[in-house]
């Protein structure tokens, strides 16, 4: 049916044009200064959907971002700390070098041990260093001051007091990374070799298995020299032998000499005296008495008898036949075992137990060594830094090996940091997609709705005007 | 014959006059709302018979009638129900995604997002205070927000409810109207005219009322309409059934009509749009959204209550919830857990309780099991506080206090027991025999162990009475059996449970501790190897490192392959079973072992060991608790233990008080360790992991409640486009029947103005013709 038009459905349609056509350029407005294509989710709602998995997306991203943003100065502070201790190594490095020019002079070594000390300090503050309140090495328990002098069976020692446990973010859903280490990795790293001792007494470690953290000092004591002695010559009570086990002495008239083992042959003094120091190839010596010496020659064999001591209190005598001898400090608790069967002289060896102590401990050893130089004797002096250099050297490749993982940690995170931002960026990207205006796009809706308003105006005035009545006159 | 001119003459003046009068009438209510075109119906009048002829005699306006079409307007009312239902819907629901802020704005989205963002920046600072009140605060604005939408929306829900009320008294009005109008006409029309503008104005009134309502109209003979809500008669022909809304708690409308004892359920108009927002629309939002609010109670909680803050454990810890008295006998502690009425279910599970000693950060980790069936929440109660270092009791308010003893502390971390042979059966100093499987074993009643001490040959005997049933006693039994026993005591031997197993062994260490099995009738049942026993100067020293990250909570045991000492003899290992016995690790600690490596046992977790003897024939083990979730039953978040929010929905959420308070509080670390930050990784594995009642994550199911809301407003509102559409055709049609168009009033104006013209001057002509006769008389 053809419609009958009428005032109001021409007043209406004009009134419906203007305002559909107002509210869309509005809407294209809105658009336009919002750049958002949906501002609400009925704009569109499978697209606030998707905008709103994509964010979330960005929301997880971000979070990790959080994490490793937050957890980078940190890292980076704890290896520049580490490169600070890494040079104060360094500096440690060569002092000692020089400590072991065993031509030094007692002021020398002293200057030495001065400044090895203040390295020392230097390095403990490292080691003890803060981010704002937490510690930088002390693993998760950030809140413990890692590194404390402690009275440890009557030495004073550095104890690690932190854990073993690193602090670790999570970059993934199911990635942590590992952002600290531990103080015990980075300047007490356990290295468990086995029980090492002195080289002075031919004393090497037994089967068991040992017990004990740092050093200990083994005793060696003789405890008297026995054998069949003839022409006169008596074991003199003037000199402290040090002969453990047995050597063959000869005294030869002819030469007028007197040899042990297989050291020296040491003229016998004319006048004779009663205080003749015997040496063997291995240092160990033994003090006879030639004062009655009716000048003949003869050969025996000297014995000397030894106990051993981890305290210097409790002493067990050895038989030089065993192979697995447990001895037990008492005032530290510490165990070793020993194998006597090597043993040939009276000593103090230093007994260094598996497991490396930390590197203060190793410096305020070296000081300690240094310090006591003279009374020790230089060779043992040496042979004692020495040993101690080897540990300082393991230590400082342990910190050099930590602060390689922390630099690596940094740069994983700073890559992890890169690719989470990109992929944020480019799901910030996509979500823009989604949800904003395209302008171009608006800018012409914008238009095209304003054309459209204008020509709905222009034919709605025209229409509205028309009307029989103007006719009628 | 001169009559009949005039007579023809006066009928067509009248005629046109009337017509006249008619357009005027349809001119000046061009504009008027529901007003039907009149039309003027115009008739020849009856023709008289005269001079044997019929001569026509003039014009006669039968009637005014309107133009319309009763069909069409019954239609018209029928869609505008539709149309208005569907636009007040569209109303209340718009200013519902209004408050909601999406997508892109500061919604819970955003806000949840970004307090995931502030616990991912505490794990990276755990001990930073301002890190912990940011995290605090990114938790409290989640809260704040729900409850923001929640009281908006419960706003919006009141409004409808009023503005339903509104809609009543605005449907009375016009039923009261049409009422009076349904008399007028009647009245009118009893004299046989029709009631053209009465009937319109009652038209009108009656697609008002539909756009309030949808309405049945029926029309009777006498022209009065009878109006009908779903089945029941609001306008009658005498009186109308006033409609009352009753508001309910939560969004409940009732609506009745006046006598009628069943509500209505209106179907169409406004009414119907506003009932359904207020009862459908807003519960189903707010349910979500208490689902929403109730998951996260339980998932953060369910972390945070085995989480350890910045000063570590507890002294005193209170739960937030009270334990109803179900059956309302006055005790809440006899009811079992499974119906105890707790927001939040337990489930069948274990919970490890870490106790702490303050000065050594020496660590004990006690298991419980939880079963909901068979513990009531007095025997929880009484297994927490049967933990020697804790007291547990419900205070006044029923909620569960649990107190450790002074220089304990204790929390329900899932720490790694660095240092897993505290009583030394492995390798250790003492002189020990351990039971080389587990218990439960089955000892004959009075079954008898001799052993001799350090000082005395001693018999003990194992009597039914001390045990639960003697034919499967637990580990802790034996021992308490051998603890208690004067011999034992005499002889400084002590019995320690190791797992499963009993650990018979010397009070002091090194090699003059010993001890010897001689014999007994329990001897086979225990295990044990007659022989003499003998402790070592050198302990074995075991050291556990690492974070466990198995799926589930184990129980390692340690036990080494045969007799001999590590680090030194060849082909010498450490079997690790788990509690189903099944093998994890085979560690190599011979002769290619030095002693104190770390070796990996597991899923993150290493052990080490000194050098030292051990023996497989002595039965040398020790274990050790893994655990990935510390509490399986959820029985901390059922007390509300230790939670970080409080609450069970979105209106009563909160984060905990004490916490915001003090945001060391906040659960950082699963260990205790203080630089540890396990419980917020954790916490951070929620924001992309799925929530069984979510169906997804807590970001997923928000979107997806976002999109649904989307998606329904934007189907409404093309629903009601098309509604539009088909009202506005309907309307247009009507108008083509029914509207007025001036032009063509205006043209018949002109035609019967003409017309009047010519009558006008016939009857000049007849008065004429009539003057002309007069003249001849």
């Amino acid at each position: 049916m053809q419609l009958r038009p009428t005032q109001s459905t021409i007043y209406d349609l004009v009134r419906r044009g203007l305002s559909s056509n107002t509210s869309k350029l509005v809407r294209a407005q809105e658009q336009t200064s919002s750049g958002r294509r949906i501002l609400r989710p009925s704009d569109d709602a499978a697209g606030t959907s998707v905008a709103m998995s994509l964010r979330r997306q960005i929301g997880n991203l971000d979070s990790f971002v959080s994490a490793t943003s937050n957890v980078r100065p940190q890292v980076d502070q704890a290896a520049a700390r580490l490169e600070e201790a890494s040079g104060l190594m360094t500096e440690a490095r060569e002092l000692i070098i020089q400590g072991m020019n065993g031509s030094l002079g007692a002021d020398d070594r002293e200057q030495i041990a001065a400044q090895i000390e203040l390295v020392y300090g230097r390095l403990l503050d490292v080691a003890n260093s803060q981010s704002g309140d937490r510690y930088l090495f002390s693993g998760t328990a950030t809140n413990t001051r890692p590194f404390e002098v402690q009275n440890v069976g009557g030495e004073q020692r550095v104890v690690y007091q932190g854990n073993k446990d690193a602090q670790r973010v999570l970059i993934g859903r199911e990635t942590s990374l590992l952002v600290s280490a531990s103080g015990e990795e980075l300047f007490a790293s356990y290295d468990y070799t086995e029980t090492r001792y002195g080289s002075l007494s031919g004393i090497a470690g037994g089967t068991g298995g040992d017990s004990g953290y740092g050093y200990e000092s083994l005793h060696i004591r003789q405890d008297g020299t026995s054998g069949a002695l003839q022409a006169g010559v008596a074991f003199s009570a003037l000199g402290t032998d040090t002969v453990v086990g047995d050597r063959a002495l000869v005294v030869d008239a002819a030469t007028r000499s007197v040899q042990l083992g297989g050291g020296a042959a040491f003229p016998i003094p004319n006048p004779t005296t009663s205080n003749v120091r015997v040496v063997d190839e291995n240092g160990a010596a033994v003090h006879f008495d030639f004062s009655a010496w009716d000048g003949s020659s003869f050969t025996t064999t000297v014995t000397g008898a030894a106990s051993l001591s981890l305290d210097g209190a409790n002493y067990t005598a050895v038989t030089l036949a065993e192979t697995n001898l447990q001895l037990v400090a008492s005032d530290s608790g510490n165990v070793i075992h020993v194998d006597t069967t090597g043993l040939v002289r009276a000593a103090r060896e230093q007994v260094t137990f598996g497991g490396t102590p930390n590197v203060f401990d190793t410096l305020q050893g070296i000081v300690d060594d240094l310090r006591a130089g003279d009374s020790t004797g230089r060779p043992e002096m040496v042979s004692r830094i020495g040993g101690r250099l080897r540990e300082f050297d393991r230590s400082q490749s342990d910190l050099l090996l930590g602060l390689g993982k922390l630099g690596a940690t940094s740069k994983r995170i700073q890559t992890s940091e890169e690719r989470l931002q990109n992929l944020s960026v480019e799901l910030r990207g996509l979500v823009s997609n989604v949800e904003d205006a395209d302008f171009s796009e608006t800018a012409l809706d914008l238009t095209r709705a304003e054309q459209t308003l204008q020509l709905a105006q222009a034919t709605g005035a025209r229409i509205i005007q028309q009307s029989f009545l103007n006719f009628l006159r | 014959m001169g009559s009949l001119g005039s007579e023809i003459g006066l009928r067509a003046l009248l005629a046109s006059r009337t017509a006249l009068e008619t357009i005027g009438h349809n001119v000046s209510n061009a504009n008027t709302d529901g007003y039907s075109r009149q039309r003027i119906d115009l008739g020849t009048a009856r023709p008289q018979n005269l001079r044997g002829l019929q001569l026509g005699a003039g014009v006669r306006a039968d009637s005014v009638t309107r133009t319309v079409d009763e069909l069409l307007n019954g239609r018209l009312v029928k869609q505008t129900g539709s149309l208005y239902r569907l636009d007040a819907q569209l109303t209340e629901m718009t200013s519902v995604e209004a408050l909601l802020d999406e997508p892109g704005g500061e919604g819970l989205g955003a806000l949840l997002d970004d307090m995931f963002s502030a616990f991912s920046a505490l794990s990276a600072n755990t001990e930073d205070i301002v890190y912990r009140t940011g995290a605090v605060q990114g938790a409290i604005s989640i809260t704040n927000r729900l409850h923001q939408v929640v009281d908006e929306v419960d706003q919006l829900q009141r409004d409808a409810q009023a503005k339903a009320g509104f809609l009543a008294s605005d449907i009375n009005i016009k039923a009261e109207r049409i009422l009076k109008l349904n008399q007028e006409v009647s009245k009118v029309e009893a004299t046989g005219v029709p009631a053209n503008d009465l009937r319109d104005q009652r038209d009108q009134a009656i697609r008002e009322l539909a756009q309030l309502v949808d309405v049945t109209v029926r029309e009777d003979s006498s022209g009065i309409v009878r109006i009908q809500v779903d089945g029941q008669l609001l306008v009658g022909a005498q009186s109308i059934h006033e409609m009352t809304v009753e508001a309910g708690d939560r969004g409940e409308l009732t609506m009745r009509l006046d006598g009628a004892s069943r509500p209505i359920q209106p179907k169409g108009g406004e009414l119907a749009g506003v009932a359904a927002f207020a009862q459908g629309f807003v519960n189903d939002l707010r349910s979500e959204l208490d689902n929403y609010a109730r998951s996260l109670v339980l998932e953060f909680n369910r972390v945070h209550s085995t989480g350890v803050g910045l000063s570590g454990g507890f002294k005193s810890l209170s739960g937030e919830s009270s334990v109803p008295d179900v059956d309302g006998d006055g005790d809440r502690r006899d009811s079992l857990l499974a119906n105890a009425g707790f927001e939040f279910p337990v489930e069948a599970g274990e919970l490890f309780v870490t106790i702490v000693d303050d000065a050594s950060g020496d660590l004990r980790q006690v298991k419980l099991t939880v079963d909901p069936s068979r513990d009531s929440v007095g025997t929880f109660l009484d297994k927490l506080d049967a933990i020697p270092e804790l007291s547990a009791s419900l205070d006044g308010f029923g909620r569960v206090s649990v107190v450790s003893e002074s220089g304990k502390t204790f929390h329900f971390g899932r720490p790694l027991d660095s240092r897993p042979d505290e009583s030394g059966t492995f390798g250790g100093g003492h002189a020990s025999a351990t039971m080389p499987f587990n218990a439960p074993v089955s000892l004959p009643p009075g079954g008898t162990l001799q052993l001799q001490g350090a000082t005395s040959a001693f018999t003990l005997t194992f009597n039914a009475s001390s045990f639960e049933n003697i034919a499967a006693a637990s580990a802790e039994e034996i021992a308490q059996v051998i603890n208690g026993d004067p011999g034992a005591i005499a002889n400084s031997l002590r019995a320690v449970v190791v797992g499963d197993r009993v650990a018979l062994q010397t009070g002091g260490t090194g090699s003059s501790e010993t001890f010897s099995v001689l014999g007994g009738t329990a001897l086979g049942a225990l295990g044990w190897s007659a022989g003499s026993y003998v402790g070592q100067d050198v302990a074995v020293n075991v050291e556990l490192s690492g974070e466990y990250s198995g799926s589930v909570n184990n129980q390692w045991t340690f036990e080494p392959s045969g007799d001999g000492v590590i680090g030194t003899t060849p082909g010498l290992s450490i079997l690790v079973r788990d509690s189903s016995g099944a093998l994890v690790s085979t560690l190599e600690v011979g002769d290619t072992y030095s002693s104190g490596t770390p070796l990996l046992v597991a899923d993150g977790v290493s052990v080490s060991f000194s050098g030292g003897a051990v023996s497989a024939t002595e039965g040398d083990v020790f274990t050790t608790n893994v655990i990935r979730d510390s509490d399986t039953s959820d029985i901390l978040v059922a007390l509300g233990l230790n939670g970080l929010f409080q609450g069970t929905d979105a209106t009563t959420i909160g984060v905990r008080e004490a916490i915001q308070r003090d945001p060391s509080l906040l659960a950082a670390s699963a260990t205790g360790a203080v630089g540890d930050s396990g419980a917020l990784r954790d916490v951070l594995r929620l924001q992309s992991s799925d929530v069984d009642a979510l169906g997804g994550s807590f970001g997923e199911f928000y979107s997806t409640l976002i999109g649904g809301i989307g998606f329904e407003i934007s189907s409404t509102r093309s629903a009601a486009e098309v509604e539009t559409f088909l009202v506005q055709s309907l309307e247009e049609r009507r108008q083509s029947i029914a509207g007025v168009n001036v032009d063509e009033e205006l043209v018949n104006m002109v035609s019967y103005e003409q017309a009047y013209n010519a009558a006008a001057q016939f009857l000049q002509v007849i008065n004429q013709m009539e003057d002309e006769v007069l003249r001849l008389v």
